[in-house]
C-alpha cells in the first residue's frame, strides 16, 4: 500500500516535481550567486550608510536591503529616477538594478507553473506531494534497512540505480522534509489559507511633528539598528511636509520621527509573521549561502531520485511485463521471485505464474530484490535465478542476500531454487546455489532440491515443473523461450581451412556482421552498432529451439570481421553446418559477451594457454596488445605441419613485441608433446613470472585446462599461493568446452 | 499581451458616508506594455496640499501587499477605506475600467485625483498620476517611470 502510494504518487506528480526541482536549483544556485556578491557588512548602523548613500544619491524614496545583503536604493530627483544597487561601505552606486526577467520568469514557474494564482495550488500540491514522498519513502527506506534505528547506520553496498535511489534519499529525507514543508507553507500563505501576519501593519502616524528634520546621521532609531536588521527604509515623501520615515526592520516595523530620531508606533513582528519568514529562509536560503547552497544540492537530488525512481518502476514494469492476477505479498500463499539479468528467467516465472494462478493459486511473483520482509499467508517460496559473471547476482537479484539478513521467513516455509546458466561456464549456477545455502542455513526447508538449467534445456526445466507439481498437487509444464537477443546475419567472408583431409579438420573463418532486421517497433529497430572483443562469444544454433553452440571471437568489433576457429566435430550439427559454408553464405547467431575471460587491464605479465582451436580468443588478445605487454602464449596442435594455425600471424606478433614469447607443442610431432608438457619444462620461468603478478587465461579443452592446472598448481603451491586463490583474485580464468 | 478591457461595474458600491448629494465616476486606467506581475493600483483623491481623502479603487487583492502603494498606505490602508472597492490586479497592457459613487462636494474644489502604483520586483510609484478632479471629462498621460499609460474619467 505504502509502496504503491509513493509510486503512483511520485508518476502523477512526477512531472511537477521535476520542473519544481530544476527551477528550484536555478533559484538557488541565483541565490548563492547573490551571497557570494553582496559583501557582507558588518558592525555598520543604518545611520550611518544611510547618511554615506545620501552623499552619492540625490533624492532617495528608499533604501531597501535583500536577504543577501544586497541594498538597493530607489530615488528620484529634478534630472533622474531610478533604482540602483549601492555599496553599503562607501554609498557608491555600483549598477542600476535590473531584476532578471529570465529569473522572475522561473520564480514564476516554480511558484505557479506561470499559470497565475491557480497554479499556486498546484505548486503547493507539488508540495504536499513530496510531503507524503518523503514520508511514504522514510517508511519504505526504514522497512528496507529493516528498521528505524538503521536509518542511521550505514546502508550496505550495493549496485544499480535502486541502491542510489536509496542512498540519495536517506540522506537527503530531512531536508527535503523542510523543503516540502516550508513550500507547503508558503504556499498555503500565498492563497490565503494561513495568515502570514504581514496584512496589518502599523498606521501612518497622522500627528505632524514641529521640530525642524535633524541630520540624517544623527537620528537614533537608524543609528542603534544594525545594516544586518534592516529592512527597509523608506524616506519622508516631503521633507517640507513634516512626514516620517517608515522603517523596517527584521524584529519590528514602525515609523521614526525625522526631527528627534524616535520611533513612533513601533510594532513587533507577531508570531505569524516570525513564522512565515523563517519558512521564506528555509524554503529560499535567503539569508545564508550555505544553506543556499544545500538547497540547491538537495534539489539536484530530487531530480535525481524522480529519475531514478521512475525508471526503476519502468525497468520493474518492463522485466516483470504486466502480471495479470498477481497476488499482494501479504495475501499470497506461493511466493515467486526472479533473478533475472536479461529477461529470460523471467519469461520462464511468467509462465509459471500463469499455470499456479490457472490451478487456483494465490501467487506473488516479483523480482528478487522486492523481497518483503514478511509473507503472512505464504506456504512456499519459489526463486528462480540466474547467475552473472563469477556467480555474482544478477541486476534483479543483487541486494536479495542483503534483504534475507532483514527478513524473518518463517522456519515452515518451504523453498524450491530454479538455477538458470551455461555449464560451459565455471561459476555454473553459482549464484543459485549460494541462495540455496543460505536459505538452508536459515533452517528452511526444501521443497525441491536445486536444479540447474543448462541454456534453458526445456527436458530439465520440465523435469523440475513435474516434480514441482507433484508437490503442489498441479499439471506444470515449460514452454521454449527464445531469448531476447538481437540476431545477427553473418556473411563468410573467408575461409581457412587447416588439416582438410583429417577427420576432423579446423577452420579460421571471418565473417561479416549485418544486423537481421527485426520487425518489433521502431524502438527495437534502432538498436546500438553490435560491441565484440576477443574472448567474447559467437552463439549458433544448430537447428530451431535446439541450444546453441559458442565460439570464442579472435577479433573485435573494430576489425573488419568476426573471427572465429572451429573444430569440425564428427556428428557436430553446429560444427558441420559452419564447416560446410563457402564464402558469401550466411548464417545466423548472436554475440554472448563474456567480460570475464579476458587480460585485466594493466601491466603485469600475462599467460595465455590454449589448445587447438582454443587459440581464437588467445591470439586475439595478443592482436590487441598494443601496449606490448609481455604475453607469454602457450599452444598446442596436432601437427606441426598441416595444422598450426594463425602460423604466420604468430611469427608476426612476435617479431613486433605484441609476444614475448611463444611455447608450442605438438602431439603428432616425431617426439609427441602436450601443451601441459611445455608448460611443465618452462616451470621455473612461469614460476617467476607467477611470482611478477602475471595472470593466467587458459582457453580449450576441459581435459587440457585440467592438465594446466595439474601443472600450475604445485608451481603456486611453492610460492604459498594456489589456482584456487589466484582464481578469486582474478588472475587465474578459463573457458573451456 | 494582448489588451484586455476588462470592466467592472460596482452596483451601489459606495461604501462612502452619503454627505449631500452623490454622483458616478467612470475611471478608465490602461497600462503601459512591461515586462513583470500585474500591478497593484490605488486610486484615491487627496486635497490640494496632497492630503488624503478618499479611495476610489484598490486594484489588487493581497492586503500584504498594500504597503507597497505607498502615499496611499500611508492613509488609506484601513480596511474600513476601501471595504468594497477592490478589485483583481492589472495586467502589462489592460485597461482597468470601474464606476464609484463620489460625493459633489469634491469635485471642481480643488481636489485631486492620485495614483500609486507597484509591481513586484519593480518599482513602486506615489503618486504617479496626479490630475485635478473637475466636472469635465478629464484624460491624462502617464510619466516615463510609471505604469500607467494613460487615465481618463467621466461622469
Amino acid at each position: 500500500m505504502l509502496q504503491r502510494t509513493h509510486v503512483v504518487l511520485s508518476l502523477a506528480l512526477g512531472a511537477m516535481l521535476m520542473v519544481s526541482a530544476a527551477t528550484g536549483l536555478l533559484l538557488s544556485t541565483s541565490t548563492l550567486v547573490e551571497h557570494l556578491q553582496s559583501a557582507p557588512a558588518l558592525g555598520e548602523n543604518v545611520a550611518a550608510v544611510a547618511e554615506r548613500i545620501a552623499g552619492h544619491v540625490q533624492g532617495i524614496e528608499r533604501i531597501e536591503r535583500a536577504p543577501s545583503g544586497e541594498l538597493r536604493v530607489t530615488f528620484s530627483n529634478a534630472s533622474d529616477s531610478d533604482a540602483v544597487l549601492v555599496d553599503p561601505s562607501t554609498g557608491e552606486v555600483i549598477a542600476p538594478y535590473r531584476p532578471s526577467a529570465a529569473l522572475s520568469w522561473i520564480r514564476d514557474l516554480h511558484r505557479e507553473l506561470l499559470l497565475g494564482s491557480a497554479g499556486r495550488w498546484l505548486s503547493g500540491l507539488a508540495a504536499l506531494a513530496l510531503l507524503v514522498l518523503v514520508a511514504t519513502g522514510a517508511w519504505l527506506l526504514a522497512r528496507r534497512l529493516g528498521g528505524w534505528r538503521r536509518l542511521l547506520l550505514p546502508i550496505p553496498p550495493g549496485k544499480g540505480l535502486s541502491h542510489w535511489h536509496t542512498v540519495v534519499a536517506r540522506w537527503t529525507l530531512p531536508a527535503l522534509a523542510i523543503l516540502a514543508l516550508s513550500g507547503l507553507y508558503l504556499s498555503a500563505s500565498s492563497q490565503g489559507l494561513i495568515s502570514d501576519g504581514q496584512e496589518s501593519e502599523p498606521s501612518y502616524p497622522q500627528a505632524r511633528y514641529s521640530a525642524p528634520a535633524a541630520k540624517l546621521g544623527s537620528l537614533s532609531a537608524l543609528r542603534t539598528l544594525d545594516l544586518q536588521d534592516l529592512r527597509e527604509l523608506e524616506f519622508p515623501s516631503d521633507s517640507q511636509d513634516a512626514n516620517f520615515f517608515t522603517l523596517r526592520t527584521a524584529s519590528g516595523d514602525g515609523f521614526v520621527n525625522p526631527g528627534s530620531g524616535q520611533w513612533i508606533s513601533y510594532q513587533r513582528h507577531g508570531f505569524a509573521r516570525r513564522l512565515y519568514e523563517t519558512a521564506y529562509e528555509l524554503h529560499t536560503g535567503a539569508h545564508s549561502p550555505l544553506w543556499a547552497l544545500i538547497l540547491g544540492g538537495v534539489s539536484l537530488c530530487v531530480l535525481f531520485l524522480s529519475g531514478s525512481g521512475v525508471f526503476a518502476w519502468w525497468q520493474r514494469k518492463h522485466l516483470a511485463g504486466a502480471l495479470p492476477g498477481n497476488a499482494p505479498p501479504d495475501q499470497a500463499e506461493i511466493i515467486l521471485l526472479v533473478g533475472s539479468q536479461g529477461g529470460t528467467t523471467w519469461s520462464y516465472a511468467r509462465q509459471l505464474h500463469e499455470q499456479l494462478l490457472a490451478g487456483g493459486r494465490r501467487v506473488h511473483c516479483a523480482s528478487m530484490n522486492q523481497l518483503q520482509p514478511r509473507y503472512p499467508d505464504a506456504k512456499c517460496l519459489l526463486l528462480l535465478t540466474s547467475t552473472y559473471g563469477d556467480g555474482q547476482a544478477p541486476d534483479s537479484a543483487n541486494a536479495f542476500l542483503g534483504l534475507l539478513n532483514r527478513s524473518p521467513l518463517p522456519k515452515d516455509l518451504q523453498v524450491a531454487v530454479l538455477g538458470f546458466g551455461d555449464a560451459q561456464f565455471q561459476h555454473f549456477c553459482g549464484y543459485a546455489r549460494q541462495v540455496e545455502q543460505n536459505l538452508q542455513q536459515r533452517g528452511l526447508s526444501l521443497l525441491l532440491p536445486l536444479r540447474c538449467i543448462d541454456r534453458g534445456s526445456l527436458s530439465e526445466l520440465n523435469l523440475w515443473a513435474r516434480q514441482l507439481g507433484e508437490q503442489l498437487g498441479l499439471d506444470l509444464h515449460f514452454t521454449h523461450v527464445q531469448p531476447r537477443v538481437a540476431m545477427r546475419r553473418l556473411q563468410l567472408l573467408s575461409r581457412e581451412v587447416y588439416g582438410e583431409h583429417s577427420e576432423s579438420p579446423a577452420a579460421i573463418l571471418r565473417f561479416a556482421l549485418t544486423e537481421t532486421p527485426q520487425a518489433r517497433g521502431l524502438l527495437c529497430r534502432r538498436r546500438r552498432a553490435t560491441r565484440f572483443a576477443p574472448g567474447d562469444l559467437l552463439a549458433i544454433s544448430p537447428g530451431i529451439g535446439a541450444t546453441p553452440r559458442f565460439y570464442s571471437i579472435a577479433s573485435s568489433d573494430d576489425d573488419d570481421a568476426l573471427e572465429i576457429c572451429v573444430r569440425k566435430q564428427a556428428g557436430g550439427l553446429c560444427s558441420s553446418r559452419l564447416h560446410a559454408l563457402q564464402v558469401g553464405d550466411s548464417i545466423e547467431g548472436f554475440i554472448q559477451p563474456h567480460p570475464d575471460f579476458r587480460p585485466t587491464a594493466g601491466r603485469h605479465p600475462v599467460i595465455l594457454v590454449g589448445a587447438g582451436t582454443g587459440l581464437a580468443p588467445l591470439i586475439g588478445f595478443a592482436r590487441k596488445n598494443a601496449h606490448r605487454r609481455p604475453i607469454h602464449l602457450y599452444w598446442g596442435g596436432r601437427s606441426e605441419q598441416s595444422e598450426f594455425l594463425y602460423e604466420t600471424e604468430l611469427s608476426e606478433y612476435l617479431a613486433d613485441g605484441r609476444l614475448t614469447q611463444l611455447g608450442l607443442a605438438f602431439s603428432q610431432a616425431a617426439m609427441p608433446m602436450y601443451v601441459q608438457d611445455r608448460l611443465r619444462r618452462d616451470a621455473s620461468a612461469l614460476a617467476a613470472l607467477l611470482q611478477d603478478g602475471a595472470q593466467v587465461l587458459v582457453c580449450g579443452s576441459r581435459g587440457m585446462a585440467a592438465g594446466v592446472r595439474g601443472v600450475l598448481e604445485p608451481l603456486l603451491q611453492q610460492l604459498g599461493s594456489s589456482v584456487e586463490k589466484l582464481r578469486l583474485q582474478g588472475r587465474y580464468r578459463e573457458d573451456v568446452y | 499581451m494582448n489588451k484586455t478591457a476588462f470592466t467592472l461595474a460596482l452596483a451601489g458600491a459606495a461604501a462612502l458616508p452619503a454627505l449631500g448629494q452623490a454622483r458616478e465616476i467612470t475611471l478608465q486606467t490602461t497600462l503601459k506594455e512591461y515586462r513583470g506581475n500585474e500591478a497593484y493600483l490605488a486610486i484615491y483623491v487627496t486635497d490640494a496640499q496632497g492630503d488624503y481623502q478618499r479611495t476610489l479603487w484598490v486594484s489588487g487583492k493581497k492586503a500584504k501587499y498594500y504597503k507597497h502603494l505607498r502615499d496611499w498606505a500611508h492613509a488609506g490602508n484601513q480596511p474600513a477605506e476601501f471595504d468594497g472597492l477592490t478589485g483583481a490586479s492589472v495586467g502589462s497592457g489592460e485597461t482597468l475600467e470601474v464606476s464609484v459613487e463620489l460625493e459633489d462636494a469634491l469635485i471642481d474644489a480643488g481636489y485631486e485625483i492620485r495614483i500609486d502604483s507597484a509591481v513586484e520586483d519593480k518599482r513602486d510609484n506615489r503618486a504617479e498620476i496626479k490630475v485635478p478632479l473637475s466636472q469635465q471629462a478629464t484624460e491624462i498621460s502617464g510619466g516615463a517611470q510609471g505604469y500607467v499609460d494613460s487615465f481618463r474619467y467621466q461622469f
